[in-house]
């Protein structure tokens, strides 16, 4: 127990919470310089113990360390934990007790204390209300007191802070929880086929479609989807990139596409589904491929199709083109014809179940207005009489120049 | 139609360039012949010039191609630019300090000479957008993302800037010896006069511009996190570009927290800005030159 609070005091510090965000965000640049997530082979093959890289990073210190999945690393995660703990501790011991108002307001009985204030005055206007009008002209709010007036401004500013902290709490236990307790799933599903996902939920695709732009290039996709639970609800709507369906806490995503057969006849009589083969190209050329060889007549020739447009490009053994051909269109080969009829498409969907969304997204809100509201620097000014003089003394914790620029304007307006 | 558009294009970019290179030219001849002073205010005006002219440029863009002109290398750094000239305008304003203007326009002039000049021809028209970056979330997340970056890289500027004055002051060259030194700020003389010396208020300065750049970098992470969660699933995915984000979050948080720490005073939070000046380029530029990740549209394809 001793042990735990001399460890707590130690990280209740600073010093020790600037060194563990700088350590995160160098454990970060790591993970982004070592390849993530391959094989042992892959690190034993590119980082070899005879040539290290940056002389000390080799395969055997990424394996034993975990840098080859270094954001799910028992270290990252254990400096994520000393993250919110430091944030934590802050705030429980040093920023809601300066929120008292006695610490806010400080109300100096004697100003010869040598406490720092960044401005010192001295005005022969023997009026305070001048200057308490010129304050008030600029926003800040006025208490008068018997022997002096003291002013403050942007009180925000000495808020928000707080709530950065406890928003950054938030969305580090939201997110935490999110990726124990939720579940993602992809699957394709071929148009007009039911299939069961996730849980109870049932998803059935009524069309999937592909627009193009005028440049020939993809615009967009498209799924018609309806997703069934065990209720027998049922949801419809028309999915695509950046446009999900959520329901309940059930969220489904455009995610990919994939053809998956293609449906040919031949003489007018027998029907075929052609299962197809998509190739990957070695170059990570854009374009998509899928391709069969199909044995006709004595005859191998290859179809291949690169998307939903309904052309079908023919090649020989030869890898010579044949024909290009529309769906629809007949075709002759050795005296046959041959149609091809349909082209079978499934679309990749994405499902998600998490319930921890809203609090992140919680977190998110108050972290965005906190952090802007903490922009807001708080400033205090206190208007002392001595006679036929009156002192100006002023503090902030920010706009040191602004501030100084502002109370000179003012001391010379007087 | 098209033409006109595309002459008012051309004609801008010219402009800009010219502008750039005269309120270049002039800050530096004040800065160096304290004499003259009148020249900051041609360069102060045409740094006005080459902001509007800029904003010209992507309007056009914007107007031509239906979408925020925000979707390849050659339209983010101009509007980088815009935003280092915006700001830069603002902050001159607000000090009357020259010296922003003088570093901001060699570093603008740079930009622009590198986006309109080595940058293949292909790579300046506008592209239609691929699926992915079809939302709304496009304007919100990359043009906040840009602002904040912007405002950090000047910000981080006047920190470098303040640390090369200590080190030139303590290796026993006095201030007044310095070409800067007729920048001294002083405020209107009066009896009530405070002196805030140039090295302070450099200080101040780029503490105040980073405290702003900070915020917007926030909003902006967030604004990809929920566009991310709401295009494919996740908000997070540690890819790249986004943990390079994080990376720049972090190495600032840190520094605007040395500054409230009371050991680490003057220069010690300064070297972390400094520092943040090379992740803000990383993250901005760098990451893509790795043509990995979720981030790769519009670049090198």
């Amino acid at each position: 127990m001793n042990y735990i609070i001399k460890f707590l005091n130690k990280l209740n510090n600073l010093t020790v919470a600037i060194i563990i965000l700088l350590a995160i965000a160098l454990a970060s640049a790591l993970g982004t310089v070592i390849e993530q997530n391959k094989n042992t082979d892959f690190y034993l093959k590119n980082y070899p113990l005879t040539k290290p890289l940056f002389n000390f990073v080799t395969s055997d210190l990424i394996l034993k360390f975990g840098l080859d999945h270094v954001y799910t690393s028992w270290w990252f995660i254990f400096l994520i934990i000393l993250l919110l703990l430091s944030l934590t501790l802050c705030t429980i011991t040093r920023q809601l007790p300066a929120l008292k108002l006695a610490r806010l307001w400080q109300f100096y009985t004697n100003f010869n204390t040598k406490a720092k204030f960044q401005i010192r005055f001295k005005t022969n206007s023997s009026s305070l209300t001048k200057l308490t009008y010129y304050l008030e002209e600029k926003n800040y709010k006025i208490k008068h007191f018997n022997h002096f007036v003291y002013a403050y401004k942007g009180i925000f500013g000495r808020v928000s802070p707080i709530i950065v902290h406890f928003s950054l709490v938030i969305v580090l236990i939201g997110s935490m929880l999110s990726t124990t307790q939720g579940r993602t799933q992809e699957a394709f599903i071929v148009v007009n086929q039911e299939k069961p996902v996730l849980d109870t939920y049932e998803a059935y695709v009524n069309d999937f479609k592909i627009a193009y732009n005028s440049q020939g290039l993809i615009d967009q996709f498209y799924s018609d989807l309806i997703l069934e639970t065990r209720q027998a609800s049922k949801i419809q709507k028309t999915i695509y990139v950046n446009e999900p369906l959520n329901y309940s806490n059930i969220t489904i995503y455009q995610t990919d596409w994939n053809i998956d057969n293609l449906v040919i006849c031949i003489d007018n009589q027998n029907y075929y589904s052609i299962p197809l083969q998509f190739i990957e190209l070695p170059n990570g050329s854009e374009s998509k491929y899928w391709i069969n060889r199909l044995d006709l007549f004595g005859q191998s020739v290859f179809c291949v199709v690169n998307d939903l447009t309904g052309i079908v490009y023919l090649y020989n053994q030869n890898k010579d083109l044949i024909c290009i051909s529309s769906l629809g269109e007949f075709i002759t080969l050795n005296g046959h014809t041959i149609t091809f009829n349909k082209l079978v498409a499934s679309t990749g969907l994405q499902f998600k179940l998490d319930s921890f969304i809203p609090l992140v997204y919680l977190g998110f809100l108050l972290l965005m207005i906190s952090t802007l509201l903490s922009y807001i620097s708080y400033s205090q000014v206190w208007l002392v009489k001595n006679g036929s003089t009156t002192y100006i003394f002023g503090s902030t914790n920010r706009a040191k120049f602004a501030f100084i620029k502002q109370l000179t304007e003012i001391a010379n307006q007087c | 139609m098209f033409n006109v558009q595309f002459d008012i294009f051309n004609f801008s970019n010219n402009i800009t360039f010219l502008t750039l290179l005269i309120s270049l030219i002039s800050y530096w001849l004040g800065l160096i012949f304290k004499k003259i002073k009148n020249v900051f205010y041609i360069g102060y005006g045409s740094t006005i010039l080459a902001c509007i002219t800029i904003t010209i440029i992507l309007g056009t863009r914007w107007i031509e191609s239906g979408y925020f002109p925000l979707s390849n290398l050659y339209e983010s750094l101009m509007f980088l630019t815009w935003g280092l000239l915006f700001s830069a305008i603002y902050l001159e304003y607000k000090t009357n300090l020259y010296l922003i203007g003088a570093i901001v326009s060699p570093i603008s002039l740079f930009i622009v000479s590198f986006s309109t000049l080595s940058l293949p021809q292909d790579m300046q028209k506008a592209a239609p957008l691929v699926p992915a970056l079809k939302s709304n979330w496009l304007m919100m997340h990359v043009s906040v993302m840009m602002l904040s970056y912007s405002t950090l890289i000047i910000g981080s500027l006047l920190a470098i800037l303040y640390l090369v004055l200590i080190k030139a002051q303590q290796k026993k060259h006095s201030l007044k010896d310095f070409a800067f030194a007729n920048l001294e700020f002083t405020f209107p003389k009066s009896t009530n006069s405070t002196n805030f010396n140039l090295l302070e208020t450099l200080d101040n300065l780029s503490y105040r511009t980073i405290g702003f750049g900070f915020p917007l970098l926030t909003i902006g992470i967030i604004a990809g996190a929920v566009w991310a969660n709401e295009a494919w699933g996740t908000y997070w995915s540690w890819d790249p570009k986004e943990t390079w984000a994080l990376i720049t979050w972090l190495v600032f948080a840190a520094y605007l927290h040395a500054r409230i720490t009371k050991s680490w005073t003057g220069e010690r939070p300064a070297y972390l800005a400094a520092l943040g000046f090379v992740v803000v380029w990383i993250c901005y530029l760098g990451v893509n030159f790795l043509g990995k990740g979720l981030h790769s549209y519009g670049w090198l394809n």
